[in-house]
């Protein structure tokens, strides 16, 4: 039997029948534009997160320390990335001395180069390129900090001893957020001139970075591997575009997952409409399967003429969905855009069209082979008795096979989209959990029918009634179809609403929209006072404390520097802390160990803590308004 | 060699836990190209029987050659391949493939043969039963006599060595019963082919050559062969 003939017979077939399986095909051009669309999108978020991600921190790699590099390590760290930039770094008051106006600012000496991604915004547009290529001989200066003393180009800074003219407004720089700019606004002079600021001396509060560009392609983790204990032995922090990127992708972690979910459960809707329609459609093609029997054709010829023809609908309908797909994906930054951290560039993403297509066969395949196997054990006796009914007592084995290719296909697909097992296997139970207990309804809903029929009813009504269990009848399917579909929805509608809740919660009236850092303890007076003319309400204040760790578990910083095997980084032993403390929790916090802490009764609880600072006063603190 | 040899077939149901026989010891043989009525009221037995000795059944016990061949040791699929070599089927209500066109029909039982050319064959047993300009109409095209032509078509397309009637002229009207008899007796000549009729026509049956009587699934009365 040629290959070809099954082909034509299945085209044949498919004649009188193209709206039945019209209703096949939609099933999986929905889910694979569902799967494609979504997928498409995250491709693209991804992409673009990698490529602002580099333009977020300037460059592939940023080291930093707290004190100037080792120079034992310097030799192996200029050998690293194709060029580089030093930074210095520090809080230091800053005048200008036309309005008179002195302010806090972050002082930022930066070497030529920087940023390699991304570039300065700048007013006049051409000092930001000056200032990248060491040509600039005055300091850059954060627009709010202008703003705030109405200074302007041409006047000039004091950082230090150093007076220098503006040459330029930075309206954005790379690694720089306009929060972050409010908060610290910054100051940007040329790395040669910091000596005349004459602020760094020994105990000055310095951060040294380096800025690395690499060459194209370059796995900048794997480079700087071997140096990690050696960069951590000297406080030496890295930071690279991968890190960077893990940052801000967690920022919309929820968004991407149920993204997913909402992806997966329209596939698994579209395996379910598969399935259902593909059934109807056997059990009318069953008087044609007899007299093909009768005239001669195998099981498996039959069987492969409507394998033939689902497959062929399927792998169309798969094409069509992913077309619909990427047409979906042009639409969705837009209905997002004003959720999402980044600005979303779109393109056809040829994995998620390859995944997309590959998954519409498999779930055609797959999902109409489970009915179509019933194709093979037609009786050719059905030609002469139309209510014939094959045994069905004797199991199949391959249908045996097939449902655990199927229960793999979702398995692994929810492991696809999660990338977690346990998820997934706990997702494809709790669907066999699902299934069992809608057939089971079906089951029992036929057998109490039949037993309590209510014959007393309408003839209209018992007739209804009795075609739920008479022979042929498709309860049980029907209730899985119908079940299954409304579970994945409400799975879907449930998680929707958890996520919601969390967002509520941050958008609910109690939550803040204007925070005030930095109160000093002498400044608290005027602040309020300010704020009751402005009736602003404090929702809360809240004490800041400058620390450092004294002892972990009764064993002091002291002991645990000496031991090497403790684990815990110098840098946590060493670093200041800038902590808070209150006497309850707020709404969208939970203790998940220990016990609350209680107001100490002795100044330590334990000897070794006696050193640890137990003031109650904050040296600063912050306040949450609405 | 007999065409086909029946010994001792039973057939028994299994129903709500009991047992119903519906064919009880029948045994018969014909020799090639005889022509064969089994006759008798509803639910004698005489479509069962059919059933079994065309392979689209599996007896209780007895068995059934078909050309020499013990169709009862046969899986399905094997069976199936006996019924594209050597049976032919003609049913009341005519089983044509819907989707398809009548040439098509026609062209099925050679195509499962995996024969070459066979639309020519098809068109010219179409030309055969009168109905060579309606090869590209589909079967709810075509009237009832009409779709039993193409029927009768079909099942001489692949040159049995025997053909299975069931109540052919059942769903015609007298006239066109006619017609479609004096085709399919024409035909069944011409080809040499042993014909199994089922029917309660006693005038159909009346036209074979040997006429066996069923009742209650059981053998009622045998005549022996007539020449007709």
């Amino acid at each position: 039997m040629n290959f070809s003939w099954l082909v034509t017979m299945a085209w044949r077939d498919s004649r009188r029948s193209r709206s039945r399986l019209a209703l096949f095909m939609s099933s999986i051009v929905l889910g694979i534009a569902a799967l494609v669309g979504i997928n498409s999108f995250g491709d693209n978020l991804a992409r673009s997160i990698r490529e602002q991600a580099r333009e977020l921190l300037g460059a592939d790699l940023v080291l930093s320390s707290t004190q100037p590099f080792d120079p034992k390590l310097l030799p192996a760290l200029q050998k690293l990335g194709q060029t580089r930039s030093d930074e210095a770094s520090f809080a230091s008051l800053v005048s200008f001395p036309r309005t008179q106006g002195v302010r806090l600012a972050q002082v930022r000496a930066l070497g030529p180069g920087f940023p390699y991604y991304g570039d300065w915004e700048t007013q006049p547009a051409a000092a930001g390129a000056q200032f990248k290529a060491g040509q600039s001989v005055g300091a850059l200066v954060d627009d709010v900090l202008l703003a705030q003393f109405d200074a302007r180009v041409g006047d000039s800074v004091k950082v230090g001893s150093l007076t220098v003219p503006i040459v330029g407004r930075v309206l954005k720089t790379p690694g720089q957020t306009g929060f972050s700019a409010a908060v610290a606004p910054k100051v940007f002079i040329p790395k040669n001139l910091l000596a005349a600021t004459g602020l760094i001396r020994p105990g000055s509060r310095v951060q040294y970075r380096t800025y690395y560009r690499f060459a194209p392609g370059t796995d900048v983790a794997a480079t700087i591997k071997p140096l990690e204990s050696k960069l951590e032995a000297s406080n030496i922090d890295s930071d690279t575009v991968a890190s960077r990127q893990q940052q801000t992708g967690r920022a919309f972690q929820d968004l991407t997952r149920f993204l997913s979910l909402v992806a997966f459960v329209a596939l698994l809707l579209g395996c379910v409409g598969v399935a259902s329609a593909v059934n109807l459609y056997v059990q009318e093609k069953l008087a044609s399967v007899a007299v093909l029997r009768c005239l001669g054709a195998s099981g498996r010829q039959a069987l492969l003429i409507y394998l033939i023809q689902t497959s062929g609908l399927g792998l169309l309908g798969a094409i069509i969905g992913a077309a619909l797909g990427a047409v979906v994906q042009l639409v969705l930054p837009q209905v997002l855009g004003s959720f999402l951290p980044v600005t979303v560039s779109v393109a056809v993403s040829p994995a998620a069209v390859g995944l997309g297509l590959l998954t519409g066969l498999a779930m055609a395949v797959l999902f109409a082979l489970l009915p179509l196997l019933a194709i093979r054990r037609v009786s050719p006796l059905r030609v002469l008795r139309a209510s014939f009914e094959e045994d069905t007592a004797t199991p199949d084995p391959l249908r045996g096979l097939v449902l655990a290719v199927v229960g793999l296909f979702i398995v692994g697909f929810a492991y696809a989209q999660t990338r977690e097992w346990k998820q997934a296997l706990g997702f494809g139970a709790g669907l066999l959990l699902a299934l069992g207990a809608l057939a089971g309804l079906g089951l029992g809903l036929r057998y109490q029918l039949r037993r309590y029929f209510p014959v007393g009813w309408s003839y209209v009504a018992r007739q209804g009634l009795a075609n739920l269990f008479r022979p042929q009848n498709q309860t049980v399917t029907l209730i899985i179809s119908l079940g299954l579909g409304t579970f994945l929805l409400a799975t879907l509608f449930l998680t929707q609403g958890l996520l919601l809740g969390r967002v509520q919660l941050s958008a609910s009236g109690r939550q803040p929209n204007l925070v005030l850092f930095d109160i000093q303890t002498e400044q608290e007076k005027g602040v309020e006072q300010l704020l009751a003319k402005q009736a602003i309400p404090v929702m809360q204040r809240v004490p800041i404390v400058t620390m450092r760790l004294a002892a972990i578990n009764r064993r002091t910083v002291g002991q645990l520097r000496k031991d090497t095997a403790s684990g815990v980084p110098l840098f946590a032993l060493t670093r200041e802390y800038r902590v808070t403390y209150r006497d309850t929790l707020s709404a969208s916090e939970k203790l998940v160990a220990g016990t609350p802490p209680r107001p100490a009764a002795t100044p330590a609880a334990c000897p070794a803590c006696r050193s640890m600072p137990t003031t109650s006063s904050a040296s600063s603190s912050s306040w949450v308004i609405r | 060699m007999t065409s086909l040899q029946v010994e001792n077939l039973t057939k028994t149901y299994t129903s709500g836990g009991r047992q119903l026989t519906v064919l009880h010891e029948v045994s018969f043989s014909l020799q090639p190209a005889d022509t064969f009525a089994i006759v008798g009221p509803s639910g004698s037995g005489k479509t069962t029987l059919l059933g079994l000795c065309a392979g689209l059944d599996r007896a209780t016990s007895g068995s059934v050659w078909l050309q020499g061949i013990q169709l009862d040791k046969l899986s399905e699929d094997q069976r199936a391949a006996v019924r594209n070599q050597h049976v032919g089927f003609i049913f009341q209500n005519f089983q044509l493939l819907p989707t398809l066109t009548a040439l098509e029909n026609v062209q099925v039982p050679l195509e499962l043969r995996g024969e070459r050319n066979v639309a020519r064959q098809a068109q010219a047993l179409l030309e055969r039963v009168g109905l060579g300009e309606r090869g590209h109409h589909y079967p709810t095209q075509l009237s009832g006599g009409e779709q039993q032509r193409v029927s009768l078509a079909r099942a001489f397309a692949n040159r049995p060595q025997i053909l299975f009637a069931d109540e052919p002229t059942g769903n015609l009207d007298p006239d066109t019963s006619a017609n479609v008899v004096d085709l399919l007796f024409d035909l069944n000549k011409e080809a040499g082919t042993t014909l199994v009729l089922v029917t309660h026509d006693l005038e159909l049956a009346a036209k074979t050559q040997r006429i066996m009587r069923m009742r209650g699934g059981k053998v009622v009365e045998a005549e022996a062969a007539r020449t007709r």
